[in-house]
Formats: C-alpha cells, structure tokens, sequence
C-alpha cells in the first residue's frame, strides 16, 4: 500500500488490519433509527410537495383570474360578433341625411364604420359635400 | 463509479426506501466509524450519521450529479460531524478521554480488550488532521484520491498524513 522505510509491509498490515478491526460493531439500533429518520423525510417530502403543487395551483388560479379581470374592460369591444344591421334600410337612411350621397356610397361609408373606420363624411362626386356643408337639421 | 453506484444514486434520487437500506448497510459501518474518530463520543457519532442521511433525503433530486459516493457521504458526515460537534462543543471535548467503543470488545478475551483500548488511546492521541485521515483510509475504506476530495487537499497530502499516523500509532503501541 505504502512504502514505509521505517516499517515494513508486514507490520503496517497488521496494524491496519488492526485499526479496522476497531471499528464500532454494527448496530440493529442505529440502523433502525437512521431508516425511521429517512421514512419520515420521505414522508414529510411528498406532504409539502403536495401542498406545494396546491399552494401553486391556487396561486395560478389567482393570478390567472386577477389577470382576466384586468384584461375584461379592453377586450369588451370584442366580446362578440357585431350585432346583424339592414345594409339596404342604413344606406337609405344615410342618403336621405346626405342628399349627394349615392347609395353606393352610402354603403361604403357604411361599411367603413361598421369596420371600426371613422366615417370621413366627405364625398367627391359632383360638388363635394364636406363635413361642414351638411346641415344637421335635415 | 460503476454502473452498481450509478443505478444505487438513481434509486436514491427517486426516493425509493429500500435504497437508503441499502446504502446505510453498505457505508453505515465505516461512516459511524469515522464519525466516531471524529466525535469520540458514540451517541455524537449516531447523531452524525443520522444527520447524514436525513441531509440525502432532503437533497437526493441533486444525488444523480454526484460522481463519487463515498466521498460524497464522508463530505456529508465531516459536515454533519462539525454541526454535531458544535452543538455539544463542551461534552464532545469532555467526553474524550472517556470514549471508546466498549461493546464492540464485550466478548473479547481481557488481553484483546487491553489491545483494542491501547489503540483506540493511541488513535485518539493523534493530531485531528491525521487521526481524520485514518478514519477515512481505514474505516471508509476510501482511496487517498478521495480522502483528498473529501477533505479538500491533495492526495499526496493525504498519503502522507496517513503514512505520518500510522508511524505515530506503531510507535505509540510500541511504547506502551
């Protein structure tokens, strides 16, 4: 194992042999005690792993329903479909409001406003109509 | 480590009972041994050990990096050794010269018993350092390569300390 001038192989076996003879005989008690130690870690691991898994479930849960609340206001605008509107009746209405407007172009600028585009109210054809030239009274 | 220390590490790090079994049948022997030179007093010595695998339990997810075992757990147990020894600081230096290992010699013959006590004086004699060495060598059955990994020096530095007890143990049982 080691050379040792002042020892030879012989005597360093034997007191090797000697040291670990001396070690502390085994214990049934110890064992016992140190599996039991283990067992309740164990244990104990897989209960705060459980209420681990719950404590971050419900704060998902939480964090999710505080996000949803505040995204709800925004996303009011697109809660649902358009609600069905009478193309043919609104074009009619808006000719009879702007008197130069053709019903062709009663329908763009219907369609415009009812894809979020803001109404110009400005029409080319034939002596333009500009939003100032409409009489609201009419 | 062979494929035995890697599938052992494996078990443990899945939590699995029998494992921790297995490995205190494999290493309890030679950790409390180690313990003992460390602590001098058995029921510190038990304490250590305890702690030792109660600390692998807590941290057995990270089990599957370890490379080396036995180092690893006689890392463990110097840590484990020096919480315990800290906590009972006084009683361990008390306890000392008073400790020993009797049941293990209960059913010797009287001269064996006498032999066996002349040791355990003379290990106990020893320099920290070096009787820690012994423990390692001796009772861990771990290569000076290891000793040096678990204490934190070379392995020439190990060999050496070791070489340096041994001297001071023949001398010592040659004195007396």
């Amino acid at each position: 194992m080691m050379n040792d001038a002042e020892m030879s192989s012989d005597e360093l076996a034997e007191l090797e042999a000697e040291v670990r003879a001396a070690r502390p005989a085994s214990d049934p008690r110890l064992r016992g005690r140190v599996l039991a130690v283990v067992a309740d870690e164990l244990v104990g691991q897989h209960r705060r792993g459980w209420w681990n898994f719950a404590a971050g479930l419900a704060a998902a849960l939480l964090i999710g329903l505080n996000l949803s609340l505040a995204v709800a206001p925004a996303s009011v605008s697109m809660a649902g479909p358009p609600e069905p509107v009478d193309l043919d009746a609104a074009a009619h209405e808006l000719s009879q409001a702007v008197p130069g407007l053709s019903p062709a172009e009663a329908r763009r600028e219907l369609f415009l406003l009812r894809s979020g585009a803001r109404l110009p109210l400005w029409v080319q054809p034939r002596g333009s109509i500009a939003r100032h030239d409409i009489d609201p009274t009419n | 480590m062979g494929d035995e220390a890697k599938a052992l590490l494996g078990r443990l790090a899945a939590g699995e009972e029998s494992a921790f079994a297995e490995l205190y049948d494999r290493y309890g022997a030679g950790l409390l041994a180690a313990a003992m030179r460390m602590l001098a007093r058995r029921q510190d010595a038990e304490d250590a050990v305890q702690e030792v695998f109660a600390a692998l339990v807590r941290s057995r997810r990270r089990l599957i990096l370890v490379e080396d075992l036995a180092a690893y757990l006689f890392v463990s147990l110097r840590r484990s050794a020096g919480r315990v020894a800290e906590r009972r600081p006084r009683m361990a230096e008390l306890d000392v010269t008073a400790a020993g290992d009797p049941e293990s010699a209960v059913n010797s013959r009287a001269e064996a018993v006498e032999a066996h006590e002349r040791l355990h004086r003379a290990i106990r004699r020893l320099p920290a350092e070096q009787r820690e060495v012994i423990a390692l060598r001796l009772n861990g059955e771990l290569t000076f390569e290891q000793i040096g990994r678990v204490l934190g020096i070379s392995p020439n530095t190990a060999a050496s300390r070791y070489r340096y007890a041994i001297r001071k143990l023949r001398d010592a049982l040659r004195d007396e």
